[in-house]
């Protein structure tokens, strides 16, 4: 059953977006906040990594 | 309440979509050198923004393991996505907010919070050594800001349905149910609550 209005006056775009920027930021502690930032660039090589092992994969496996 | 937050200048509705100003176009030049996959711009960003990420990452999570997991996941999906960032359509801290938001009520969708945690906004009260709720938007947003002062004028049931539907992604049928109202309270209170806050953020 379609429910036209559930979602009518729920809030916008752009007061989410308003919402979403107004709020008072939280840091992590320095610790986590460091773990946190290693992590991600560990991630981001990873991604990078694996993306070259792609381009870069034996020609008779392209067919697979 | 430091002297830095007390100076950040509020955005109105009306200007959301607006020319860049000087800082957005820093975000926009970051957002151009992550998309080429440079590590120090993206670790740079990330110290610039971090704070406004956790934050609404664990507001939203209500819980310290959960928001770092989804902090983590804004940044990677910047590093993949950077490329479509539009300076166009907003600034780059309102896409990661915006990436942000969605990834952290995904999470809040995935897990069992009576599980992973009985206490969720206990916890976080302790965290934040704020007292009440950390989901109510009144003590969320910034002080003197329009937004906080519109906050102020609203009254706690339109506060309270306003931050569940924000931090919870409710619907009105979910809101109704969860607040034990008749589904028409929800929805006519939310019109009047959303009226109101559009007339008082047009009116500065």
């Amino acid at each position: 059953m379609h429910k036209p209005d559930d979602k009518a006056d729920l809030p916008s775009e752009n007061l989410l977006r308003v919402l979403q920027e107004e709020l008072r930021p939280i840091e992590p502690p320095a610790d986590v906040r460091e773990d946190m930032l290693e992590r991600i660039l560990n991630r981001t090589v990873r991604t990078a990594r694996s993306l070259h092992e792609w381009l870069n994969r034996p020609k008779d496996r392209l067919d697979d | 309440m430091n002297a830095a937050q007390t100076t950040v200048n509020y955005t109105p509705v009306s200007q959301v979509f607006r020319a860049p100003s000087a800082e957005e176009d820093e975000g926009s030049q970051w957002m151009r050198r992550i998309a080429a996959h440079d590590q120090q711009a993206l670790a740079d960003f990330y110290r610039a923004t971090i704070g406004r990420v956790y934050g609404l990452a664990l507001r939203i999570t209500r819980n310290r393991t959960s928001a770092e997991e989804v902090a983590q996941d804004v940044y990677v999906q910047l590093w993949n996505r950077a490329a479509s960032f539009d300076a166009m359509r907003g600034s780059s801290l309102a896409w990661t907010l915006t990436i942000c938001r969605s990834r952290a009520l995904d999470a809040l969708r995935r897990v069992d919070r009576a599980i992973v945690d009985p206490e969720p906004t206990e916890r976080l009260d302790a965290m934040l050594e704020s007292g009440g709720n950390p989901q109510d938007l009144l003590m969320a947003t910034r002080e003197n800001t329009a937004l906080h002062a519109a906050m102020q004028a609203l009254k706690p049931l339109q506060r309270q349905l306003l931050s569940l539907a924000f931090f919870g992604g409710l619907s009105h049928a979910e809101l109704a149910t969860h607040m034990g109202l008749p589904l028409g309270t929800v929805k006519t209170t939310m019109r009047r609550t959303l009226a109101q806050l559009h007339q008082d953020l047009s009116s500065d």
